[in-house]
């Protein structure tokens, strides 16, 4: 039996919350890939060159920044190569920023069929993500490629670990994309504000030059998760392991707070802001 | 809820805002309740208007009733509550049975992918991923007499072809409770003789809330009328004597 009433889902404690969020994502796999099958194809379906510009889009910024760079525009670090530097740095943050993006923008994209069907919010959100990790997948491949051409000695075990440390990435993207994406349905305003820091936000963030660890920027850089997680995972892949662990774990507990948040508000939504879309 | 009430609406009310400056304060104060807590919304604000005002009724097993209003008076608000896609803001809605709603034919589409793209789209969304779906998918492109133009963007459909199979994939379901919303005047005039077959049959074995203007077919497939008016029920009983009211009104 079926029982819908005003303050549906409002009081469900968390365990609830989890259960019924993964008990959909596992139910609704197979529609999850055909929103991503469906959806490259619309990408794709009128290039000449399909596939092709998955790998040129996100080489053209690296390759330019690895030129500035090699004219000292920027500040490198003396131990890793610059070239190592900015690839890694560079994917995390079009991970990062393509995952927040595309699901900040999922509800207002997908409108249409929330507001005359039951499909799930969450269904939605998932299927943008795995649009972007399935573009990243072959991005990756551009980074191996590179890394390997500039002969940068990397272990099988490093890109193992590399890969690993691209989940809680993956989660505090989605989180954050969540989260945005229904306090954007209430003023538009955070759209705006969030595109500006995707467009910008690689300057503090450590992605093509080191953010200072000391002084004020230090502490606001130790605030930024975005400059965490890069840093972190640079260590991680280049020295094996991290350098501030305990800034790292404070990183990682943010990422689980605000996944849960973003579970229990998607999941409380659902049914709650279809009329206003 | 006794076993043979497929629906019981309970007090049921809901309220919808006039001007997007309510529309955004509404939305704030769902994120407020989210984090801190449900409020009681079931007092009218200033611009804000009852869509269905403390609606009251239950639908017995196997029952038909068909649902009369002019426009605006929360006909299509009352069906995607029953359907899971509005929620009340006072009162509740008890469904027991699986629900399957034939409402908005053409809206739903994704209209850069092709027809049968679509029609798995519709059918994922519906939760029917069987062993059968290779054959519900044939079964449902010969309905809609859309052999030929299946592979065809959804966009390049005409507004009937659309219906036709926005008719053909909502009617492939079989669920317990058959909601339909003026879904009688798809396609042409040899496919409406066609889905209006397919409903009758469908409706002989389900539950079935039905909203339309055709008072003929009203009268051919309900045994109770309601009647809204202003978002309140003004009649609830026979099919002859509920006609005869809306028609009076």
């Amino acid at each position: 039996m079926i029982k819908y009433y005003a303050n549906f889902r409002q009081n469900d404690h968390l365990l609830k919350v989890l259960k019924n969020s993964f008990k959909q994502i596992q139910q609704n796999r197979w529609l999850i890939l055909l929103l991503i099958k469906n959806q490259n194809k619309i990408t794709y379906q009128r290039d000449i060159f399909g596939l092709v510009w998955l790998l040129i889009m996100p080489l053209v910024p690296i390759l330019a920044y690895i030129f500035l760079a090699s004219i000292k525009v920027f500040n490198t670090v003396q131990e890793m190569p610059f070239v190592f530097y900015i690839v890694v740095g560079m994917f995390i943050w079009l991970l990062m920023s393509s995952i927040i993006k595309k699901i900040m923008l999922s509800v207002k994209a997908e409108k249409n069929i929330l507001r005359s069907t039951n499909l799930s919010m969450l269904v939605v959100m998932v299927s943008k993500m795995g649009e972007i990790l399935f573009d990243s997948f072959i991005r990756l491949f551009a980074v191996i490629v590179v890394v390997m051409w500039l002969n940068i000695d990397i272990s099988i075990l490093s890109i193992l670990y590399f890969v690993l440390s691209l989940v809680p990435i993956i989660i505090v993207s989605f989180a954050i994309g969540a989260i945005v994406a229904i306090v954007n349905l209430v003023s538009h305003d955070i759209e705006k504000a969030v595109d500006i820091f995707l467009r910008y936000g690689l300057f503090v963030s450590s992605v093509i030059f080191p953010f200072p660890d000391s002084g004020l920027l230090g502490i606001i850089g130790d605030f930024n998760i975005f400059n965490t997680y890069i840093n972190g995972i640079r260590d991680i892949v280049f020295y094996g392991s991290v350098q501030n662990v305990a800034l790292f774990g404070y990183t990682v507990l943010v990422t689980l707070f605000l996944f849960i948040l973003s579970l229990k508000l998607v999941y409380i939504f659902d049914y709650k802001v279809r009329e206003y879309l | 809820m006794e076993n043979q009430i497929a629906i019981e609406v309970k007090n049921v009310s809901k309220i919808f805002p006039t001007n997007y400056k309510m529309a955004r304060l509404q939305l704030k104060s769902i994120v407020y309740e989210a984090i801190f807590g449900y409020k009681n919304k079931d007092i009218l604000k200033e611009n804000q208007i009852y869509a269905l005002k403390n609606i009251n009724f239950s639908v017995q097993k196997n029952e038909k009733i068909a649902i009369l209003g002019t426009n605006g008076s929360g006909k299509s608000t009352l069906l995607k509550m029953l359907n899971g896609i509005y929620m009340p803001d006072a009162g509740e809605i008890n469904i027991n049975g699986t629900l399957g709603g034939i409402l908005e034919l053409s809206s739903g589409f994704k209209p850069e992918l092709t027809g049968l793209d679509n029609i798995y789209l519709k059918l994922g969304i519906q939760g029917k991923v069987t062993s059968e779906l290779e054959q519900t998918v044939k079964e449902i492109i010969e309905f809609s007499e859309m052999e030929n133009q299946i592979n065809m963007p959804f966009k390049n459909y005409s507004s009937g072809m659309k219906s036709k199979l926005g008719f053909a994939i909502s009617s492939a379901m079989k669920p317990d409770i058959l909601i339909l919303d003026e879904v009688f005047a798809a396609g042409d005039k040899k496919f409406r003789e066609k889905s209006g077959k397919r409903i009758r049959e469908m409706c002989d074995n389900m539950t079935t809330i039905l909203v339309s203007h055709n008072m003929q077919i009203i009268k051919n497939i309900a045994n109770r009328v309601i009647v809204l008016k202003n978002g309140q029920i003004v009649f609830d009983g026979a099919t002859e004597e509920g006609i005869t009211y809306y028609q009076r009104q």
